[in-house]
């Protein structure tokens, strides 16, 4: 197994693993959306709320705002001691009070008062609501820890997929130098140099076939390598995405370690 | 993650593994079917809200704890060596950007 990072720029991560399997990348892509814990509003009490929009609408896109989660310091709510009722082991409290004036107010995720200040909004630009005179809103929301499985909330990315690497294959006895598959091509990768075609950019190939289509020799061959993947990684803010990925492989682990222990209790 | 047992014969299991979904019963099956005693290994999820993965696993040699077992313990070394390259990668690539 090998892996190469080739980009890691704000909450997005790209990397190459060679090596491994179709099934193993997909699975780590599955965990990655559906199992990675984030913290996330999931009860909303709202004390008042004269506003335009009705209370289960705002409840809603509380739930939507992403929260920077410090790794293990949280747990689900159902392994707490509490026993899922909410304790501040589990639960982290925000507060909101905004009223209009005279003039009209917008409330954004910044306004929230944060019981632990290491789990704040992600951006605190986001707008929640706009409030006109007289209108006023007053809410105390609980974030718990929860998975992708459950909400899309929850979820830890936006982006969390592979492709295939592409191996370009080019038979320069067939090939008549036309340059029809240069032009054809939608990413501008290919480039003739001497009496040979060559890919100048083989990460940015989508495997779209074109070039070998706009072959009438068949001197162009585009071949998948499926033991080769460019896994991207693109995060919420909540976690960083090298975590995210590192978290998701550790979430694999337990998960046969837990069956290895059942299978030996079975057995025995 | 909750293990019931359906049938059990001396070389043959089925389960049902409750709290899982593809992401695990794929790759598990997967690594199942790479060894060699494994005669069949699959699983089915008859409806997918409301059932849970039935795995089922059939062997030539030994028993089917024996090759679930092999199996969990191939997979935790293949996301533990992924843990490692990846942490190693992404420190090297750090060092790089700081130059």
């Amino acid at each position: 197994m090998d892996v190469e990072i080739i980009e890691r720029d704000g909450n997005r991560i790209r990397f190459i693993v060679e090596g491994v399997s179709p099934a193993f990348i997909n699975s780590l892509r599955r965990t990655i959306m559906a199992e990675v814990p984030t913290m996330a509003i999931d009860e909303v009490v709202i004390v008042e709320n004269n506003s335009v929009l009705f209370d289960e609408i705002l409840a809603h896109r509380l739930g939507l705002i992403p929260l920077t989660t410090p790794e293990g310091k949280y747990g689900f709510s159902e392994d707490c001691d509490c026993q899922g009722v909410g304790c501040p082991k589990c639960n982290v409290t925000f507060t909101l009070k905004k009223e209009a004036g005279e003039g009209i107010a917008v409330v954004y995720s910044g306004d929230f008062e944060s019981s632990d200040p290491e789990v704040v909004p992600v951006s605190p630009d986001i707008v929640i609501i706009r409030l006109v005179p007289r209108q006023r809103i007053e809410i105390e929301v609980f974030a718990k820890m929860g998975t992708g499985k459950d909400h899309a909330k929850w979820q830890p990315v936006t982006v969390s997929a592979y492709k295939y690497c592409m191996e370009f294959d080019f038979d320069s006895e067939k090939c008549t130098l036309c340059e029809d598959c240069i032009e054809a091509c939608p990413k501008q990768i290919l480039k003739r140099e001497g009496d040979e075609i060559v890919c100048i950019d083989p990460l940015a190939c989508t495997l779209c076939d074109a070039c070998a289509e706009a072959c009438d020799f068949d001197a162009i061959k585009i071949n998948e390598n499926d033991t080769k993947f460019i896994f991207t990684v693109e995060g919420l803010g909540c976690i960083p995405p090298e975590s995210i990925v590192r978290q998701a492989a550790q979430i694999l682990i337990k998960k046969s370690q837990e069956l290895e222990e059942q299978m030996k209790t079975m057995s025995a | 993650m909750m293990i019931k047992q359906l049938k059990l014969e001396e070389k043959m299991i089925e389960i049902v593994i409750e709290g899982e979904g593809h992401t695990f019963l794929n790759i598990l099956t997967q690594t199942l079917q790479e060894n060699p005693d494994v005669n069949f290994a699959a699983y089915i999820i008859d409806h997918p809200k409301i059932s849970h993965p039935r795995l089922v696993v059939s062997v030539s040699d030994g028993t089917p704890f024996e090759a679930i077992m092999e199996a969990t313990k191939k997979l935790e070394e293949k996301s533990q060596e992924f843990i490692e390259k990846f942490t190693e990668a992404f420190k090297k690539y750090k060092d790089k950007k700081e130059e």
